[in-house]
This record gives C-alpha cells, structure tokens and sequence, in this order.
C-alpha cells in the first residue's frame, strides 16, 4: 500500500466508520492490501472493530505520518501543504530539516522525532526530548515570509502552536515574549527559529518545535523540574491530547496563521503575552534592562519603562519575569 | 555638520550610484538612502547610550561594498550579532581562515530567529568589525574578507 494510500484509509477511518468496499475504492488498492495494511497497524496498536463496517476504535501512542496527515487534512478547508517524516530517533529535527533544505527540499517539509538525542533550545541550551511523551519537530517554512521579518514567523508558530492546544485541551496557553508558551507560569512549549541567509537573501527558515505532552513532574530532569510543565500536568486530571493529533492540529493552524496578515497574528500574539505589565529582568545585547513591561509595538518589539524611567525598545533578548 | 556638507555628501552618494550612505562622527550620524531615484536623508544625534534600534529587515541590503584591502560582509538586518552557535562552542570563522560563499561566519538574532549568515565571497577573513553580543544594525560592517 503506497503512503498515499494510507493517509486515504486513515482520513476516511477518522471520519467514522466505513464499508471494505468503499475503502477499496477510495484507497484505489485492491482488498488484500488493505487487509495486510490493517494487519501490520494492528501490529502498531490500532485497533480495528469489523461488522458490516470497519470503524477504527483506538489509536497506539505513535506518532505515524500518514495519520498525522490525514487528521491536518481532514481538519481543514484550506489546502494542506505538508509533507510529514516520522523518525524514531535522530540528533535534532532541526538539523534534518536543514540538511533537506540545503538539498532542495521545498517548503512545508515537517519532520517528527520520537526522541533527540542533541535537541537544542537558544545558544545551544539542551532541550529535553525524551521518546513518547513530547512532541518534538520541526517544519520549514517558506523562506519569503521573511519579508515581513522576523516576528511574522515567530508570533505565527507560537500563535498556532497556542490555539492548537486549546482546541484539544482545557487549559490556557501564554506566551512569554517572544515566543515561549507557559501554563500557569510554567513552560510547556519552546519554540527556536534558525534561518540561512546569504547576501540578504533568506534562503530557509526553519521552526523547530518542543510540546510538553505526557510528562510527569519526574520526567523533567534537574533544573528545568522547577521552570517545566506538561499538559498531563495541566490539564486537570484528564488525559492530555493523544500526540499525533496533536501534531495535526498544530499543522494546520500553522497554514493558518502564516497566511494571516502580520497584524492579526500581532494582536492575538499581544493578547497572550504574560509579559505585557509584568516587572522584567531583560538580558539584551546591550546589558541588562530593569523595568515594567508597558506595550508591544506594531513590529513586535517590547517597550519598557526602565526602573530610570526612560523607555527602552527591545527586539531581542532574554526575558526574566519577576514573581508576581 | 553644516547644511553644505551634506548636500556636498548628497552629491557625492548620487554621482557615485551609491544606494545608502552612513557616516558617523562623534556624536553625530547621517545616513543617506536612495529610494525611487531620489536621495532620502536620515539625520540624527546618535544616541549616547547604544540601545536596539527598531528597523524592519530591509530584503536586499548592499552586500561586500568594496572597502579599503577586501570586501565587506554586512549585516542584512537589525538584529544581535553572534560569533558561535553557542556561548561555548568555538567561532564560526576567524581573522586568517578562508571562506567560500556557503561558509557560516555568523548568526544574528532577532525576535527569536536565529539568522545564520553566509560569507557570500571567497576568501581569507582579515579583520572582524562588530563585536560578539553587540546589537547590529542593517548594513553594519561584520566581516573584512580579502
């Protein structure tokens, strides 16, 4: 059965319940594929219940890109334009992506790893990505989104990843500036942008994505114990959102977002900051700003009433609220 | 700077088919950028304490102007200039090592996108002009390559 094929049997499954012969046509392979297809997910942990119909009734804790697919898809109105890889393990989804870039690979390339061996967080800080219970992976977007600089792409991803899992989740995502979403003053996602640039030419960007799903307060090793969260910690005793759907729902606000104007995205970024009114600490490249955090401008920058009473515009730099 | 100074400096970035122009000295700053045909001059007091400057990336800067001994890597945004991917690892390039377009001399961060920099020219790096976590602006000199 090709991938393609796949992704039709999971689109359809997830839709409901359907008839061996309506599979068979929409597949376009004939029965026995299908019903070694069935056979092999049920080796994976799918679960099948068969009467007059085939209805798919529960789903392993894998991610499996052609479900990862058909659930974007079947989500959305607009077209979907990804194409999704699903590694075991790998050093850094990151760099995979970046390597497919420099090779020619076109944009809305998204690439999942069950575990990372190297994954990295801003100048190189360690993110933990252990296998099963995060969703961890990165997607690469169109390099002429660029053009409406930096903070289209990072309020867009941080926008999209937030809406996403509230839809699948009760529980509300913030995002410390810039693009850092927290749950109750705890992170639950990062989010690091690395682009290529040559002449001032964008030649890739590239998103690299870490969602918190399924840990526990013991599954976050050393320090970050104290600064990490997980929406299985959040989300009020329930179960947290099965990962692969997850990772469809994040991919198709993504198409979403990054096709929205800079200024509607700007104002729902805004509307989530937890940084906005807040006592900040700022490492710029400048030195450290002391102050109160008074607006966002329209480009995305901070403004901050500095504790001399001067304004200060900050574009970059790490942020460090004071406990409130 | 007088009046006359800066209109003589307007000529001169107009005859040569310069398409931005920047001079700084002492506490005073002038740029020139050519927009439409028509020079358009931005003057102002530089600040006395540097501070980030708030410029949208501009998409096609004035790449390896030619300067005195080499060419000039520039920086084709606003952004924080960083030498390593990492506090700890090494620099990119340093001052003697030879670069081909495609080597990574640099990243510049802005809002959280980490903008690795291609040298674009080949050649021996002779001298690095920014410093490492200073904050660049658009056209900023990173890099003399010879």
């Amino acid at each position: 059965m090709t991938s393609a094929a796949l992704e039709q049997l999971f689109r359809r499954l997830l839709a409901g319940p359907a008839s061996l012969a309506e599979i068979v046509d929409l597949c376009g392979c004939p029965l026995h594929e299908i019903e070694n297809e069935i056979s092999v997910l049920s080796d994976m942990g799918y679960r099948f219940e068969r009467g007059e119909t085939l209805s798919l009734v529960q789903r392993p804790n894998l991610l499996v890109a052609e479900e990862i697919l058909a659930g974007a898809r079947r989500t959305s109105d607009m077209e979907c334009p990804w194409r999704v890889l699903v590694f075991r393990e790998t050093a850094s989804s990151s760099d995979v992506v970046a390597r497919e870039a420099a090779a020619g690979a076109a944009p809305w390339l998204a690439v999942f790893a069950e575990s990372q061996t190297a994954g990295r967080g801003r100048h190189g800080r360690v993110w933990q990505s252990r296998p099963g219970i995060g969703l961890w992976f990165s997607v690469l977007l169109d390099a002429g989104l660029m053009g409406d600089g930096p903070a289209k792409i990072t309020a867009s991803v941080a926008v999209a990843v937030a809406e996403a899992i509230e839809s699948l989740c009760p529980v509300h995502c913030g995002i410390k500036w810039p693009n850092d979403l927290w749950i109750r003053e705890k992170k639950v996602c990062g989010i690091l942008t690395e682009a290529t640039a040559s002449g001032g030419r964008v030649q890739s960007v590239v998103a690299g994505i870490g969602v918190n799903v399924g840990h526990g307060a013991e599954d976050f090793e050393g320090e970050v114990n104290a600064t990490a969260t997980s929406l299985r910690l959040e989300c009020g005793g329930g179960e947290p959102p099965r990962r692969a759907e997850l990772a469809s729902a994040i991919l198709t606000r993504l198409c979403f977002c990054l096709a929205e104007p800079f200024e509607s995205v700007r104002q729902r970024w805004e509307e989530r900051c937890l940084t906005l009114g807040r006592a900040v600490t700022i490492e710029t490249a400048t030195g450290f700003i002391h102050g109160t955090v008074e607006a966002m401008d329209e480009e995305g920058c901070l403004i901050v009433r500095d504790d001399y009473g001067l304004p200060r515009v900050v574009r970059a730099g790490e942020v460090l609220h004071a406990p409130v | 700077m007088e009046l006359k100074e800066v209109k003589a400096l307007i000529d001169l970035v107009t005859k040569n088919g310069l398409s931005e122009f920047e001079l700084e000295e002492g506490n005073f700053k002038v740029r020139i950028k050519k927009g439409n045909g028509e020079p358009i001059l931005y003057a102002m007091p530089a600040p006395a304490a540097p501070m980030p400057v708030t410029v949208g990336v501009v998409a096609e800067p004035v790449s390896s102007a030619p300067a005195a001994g080499g060419k000039e890597i520039v920086s084709p945004m606003v952004g924080t200039f960083y030498r390593s991917p990492s506090p700890d690892s090494p620099s990119f390039v340093e001052v003697g090592q030879q670069v081909t377009e495609d080597t990574v001399v640099c990243i510049i961060e802005a809002m959280k996108v980490m903008n690795e920099i291609k040298s674009e020219v080949r050649g021996t790096i002779t001298e690095i002009l920014s410093e490492n976590g200073k904050a660049v602006e658009f056209g900023k000199p990173l890099f003399r390559v010879k």
